[in-house]
């Protein structure tokens, strides 16, 4: 008896499990709508051309497990997406439980699968063309009014509030969000780094960069829908992108409200906030006229930087009879920068007493002491420095001091001879003499650099690079050091260092 | 995703009184990330010295001696679902086969107990009983799969249905224990596999 009701049991299972087909089936969708921010742009499915946005796609196990999506559209990026169907795991339990019979017949039938969507929007971005120079915008807080705020929208028609367990909960922690404005702003114009103001670094990126950006987050809404880890729908972000002047503290150059719409395509609910903001950052840097306005204050910057212009009178050249007697000659106008925190080097640029140094070797001193070849001392006063170049202008109280000859960096060839004068390591080996060639010209971080490898250390810094002709060319600034590394020194051009430090050569 | 393998099995079935253990050999195949298919041979597996073994019982007034020996061979095919998506951890799923059953009872001695009648001729009963049995097993498995660099182990335990011939199983009437082979029947087992892609 047991065996009799034991078996319809079992095949009652089965014609059940069978009979579920017909609803398991109407699980998700096999059709989804392709669109575009902006509309209009061409659809690429694996490799062919399919139509325009929005564009109506249907699955076909033909297509692939994965397929691959381009839009493409005149003045943007093309932007690719994998869409991935998902097995109908209604089905395929049905067919294990009819003993894999239907599955040969469900193995490539559409109703095996479904896609996550019934609409997926894919954001394209404008082209940003070369970018000819990138501006230092140091990410300096990140603030947010949304703390505590419950209204946040929905996830899987959940709505979401800012506390421990929500997927948006990076929005209550706003200072961790930089890295996604510096991920948004990656390959512009916008150079943006995450740095901490109160450290000696983040203090010292503000000031070089002359702006800094705080952006803040004013509203955030989500409308996610989906399964599991993966979410599609829109977010409605409202951002304000404050650029404020690291000149005068606090003072806002340029506020940029935004309100943006990101939209989700099949992320983790959890990543949506970053996805959201480096969304907005891209499109930030899109914003009509920012670059002008911003390059104005740049400017701006750049002028007070170099302080009220100083006239030299250009000295006599030194006189030497032959090459060989050339570098002896020189090194008379060469000097040792002596202040309380170390030594540098230094050149006289006039006969009167001024004198070329690097920044970072005056430091914040105003009085340093500087020695000559000739084995007397100076006392000399720190006429002006200009931090972003690093380059300083000394005065000492004297006269009929040999001074070198401005030459021009812009006639350099590469491999041409060049020869560093300098105090390196120690002051009692003032005036060293090293040689190299000019071995390429850099621009690292926005400013332009002679490459060398004439040997340079510790204490060369502030020293000349000298031409074939006896004539300065260049600032030795910094070395490039480390383990198996050798013959990267960077000088700045004489060229930029009369600009920067606004120097009018006079005769 | 679509993965083959091979399987060895120690697998208990009850389908007799006494005996319970089989061997079963077989292949198997992933056939989407969720789902696997496999057919086995399955077949008796004894300890014994030899397939029969000796058993007396009284009878009728008689002390019997017997020996009994079985045999079974038999294919399973299994059809797995299993609860997360890369063909391992807990599964379920159909299986169903078919079993041929063969059972000889030899009649090695009958002795009367009754006082002063000792009889030398043996009853009409103390004969060989020779049946086969052909079963369809069809039930529901539930296991647990473990992957491992390529091997792989199954734990499951089955339930479900004999069906088929059984009538003449049973005919020997001095057995002291029936075979069942009818009705609700269980089985559990431990596969080792290798499987690959």
């Amino acid at each position: 008896m047991r065996s009799f009701l034991a078996l319809p049991a079992l095949m009652l299972t089965a014609a059940t499990l069978s009979g579920c087909a017909s609803i398991i089936n109407a699980k998700g969708t096999q059709s989804l709508t392709i669109n575009s921010a902006p509309s209009a742009a061409v659809v690429y499915m694996n490799g062919n051309e399919k139509g325009t946005t929005p564009y109506v796609y249907t699955y076909a196990p033909d297509d692939g497990e994965e397929v691959l999506f381009e839009l493409r559209l005149p003045g943007h990026q093309s932007a690719t997406m994998n869409l991935r169907p998902e097995r109908n795991n209604a089905v395929l339990f049905a067919d294990a439980m009819l003993l894999h019979i239907p599955y040969l017949a469900d193995k490539n039938a559409p109703r095996l699968y479904y896609l996550p969507a019934n609409e997926i929007t894919v954001d394209l971005y404008k082209e940003q063309g070369e970018v000819a120079m990138r501006h230092m915008l140091p990410i300096v807080g990140f603030t947010s009014e949304l703390v505590n705020r419950s209204d946040l929208g929905k996830v899987y028609n959940k709505a979401v509030k800012l506390d421990k367990e929500s997927p948006f909960r990076d929005l209550s922690q706003p200072e961790l969000l930089g890295s996604s404005v510096a991920n948004g702003l990656r390959n512009s114009w916008l150079d943006a780094r995450v740095v901490r103001q109160g450290t000696t670094k983040g203090d010292e990126a503000v000031q070089k960069a002359k702006m800094y950006l705080r952006p803040a987050i004013r509203s955030f809404k989500a409308e996610l829908q989906g399964e599991r880890n993966k979410c599609y729908g829109p977010v409605v972000l409202e951002m304000d992108w404050n650029i404020l002047s690291a000149l005068a503290i606090d003072s806002t150059l340029v506020s940029v409200p935004q309100r943006t719409t990101y939209h989700a395509k099949g992320e983790r609910p959890i990543d949506v906030v970053n996805l959201a903001i480096t969304h907005a950052a891209r499109l930030f840097v899109e914003e009509e006229g920012l670059q002008e306005r911003l390059m104005g204050h740049y400017g701006s910057s750049i002028a007070l930087s170099k302080g009220g212009e100083v006239s030299i009178a250009v000295p006599d050249p030194i006189l030497f009879n032959s090459r060989r007697e050339m570098i002896p000659a020189l090194v008379k106008a060469v000097v040792t920068i002596q202040t309380d925190g170390g030594h540098g080097s230094g050149f006289m640029v006039s006969s009167d007493g001024y004198l070329i140094t690097n920044e970072h070797v005056v430091g914040n001193e105003s009085m340093v002491r500087v020695r000559f070849e000739q084995g007397f001392n100076l006392d000399a006063q720190v006429v002006k420095v200009n931090k972003d170049f690093d380059l300083a202008l000394l005065k000492v109280q004297a006269n009929e001091l040999p001074a070198l000859t401005i030459g021009d960096d812009s006639i350099l060839m590469l491999g041409e001879e060049l020869f560093a004068i300098g105090t390196p390591l120690d002051a009692t080996l003032g005036q060293s003499v090293s040689r190299g060639v000019l071995s390429g010209r850099r621009e690292l971080d926005g400013r332009n650099y002679l490459q060398t490898d004439v040997s340079i250390n510790p204490g060369n810094s502030g020293g000349p690079f000298i031409d074939v002709d006896g004539k300065v060319v260049g600032v030795a600034t910094m070395k490039i050091s480390g383990k198996g590394l050798e013959g990267l020194g960077f000088g700045v051009p004489i060229s930029v260092a009369l600009e920067m430090l606004n120097i009018n050569m006079t005769l | 995703m679509a993965q083959w393998g091979i399987q060895a099995a120690i697998h208990h079935e009850r389908m007799t009184g006494r005996h319970g253990l089989h061997w079963m050999a077989g292949f198997g195949f992933d056939a989407s990330d969720r789902t696997s298919i496999g057919l086995d041979l399955v077949g008796h597996l004894s300890f014994e010295p030899s397939e029969s073994y000796v058993e007396d019982v009284i009878y009728n007034g008689y002390n019997v001696s017997y020996s009994l020996s079985r045999n079974v061979i038999g294919l399973q095919y299994r059809s797995t679902y299993f609860l997360r998506n890369d063909n391992s951890g807990a599964y379920l799923g159909p299986y169903l086969g078919f079993r041929r059953f063969d059972r000889e009872v030899l009649v090695l001695n009958t002795y009367s107990n009754s006082v002063g009648l000792g009889s030398s001729v043996d009853p009409s009963w103390a004969r060989t009983y020779r049946t086969t049995a052909m079963l369809f097993p069809v039930g529901m498995r539930f296991g647990i799969r473990s992957e491992m660099d390529g091997w792989y182990g199954d734990l499951y335990v089955g339930l479900g249905l004999q069906l088929g011939s059984v009538k003449e199983t049973n005919a020997a009437p001095f057995l002291d224990e029936k075979d069942e082979l009818k009705g609700f029947s269980f089985q559990v087992g431990y596969a080792i596999g290798m499987g690959w892609y």
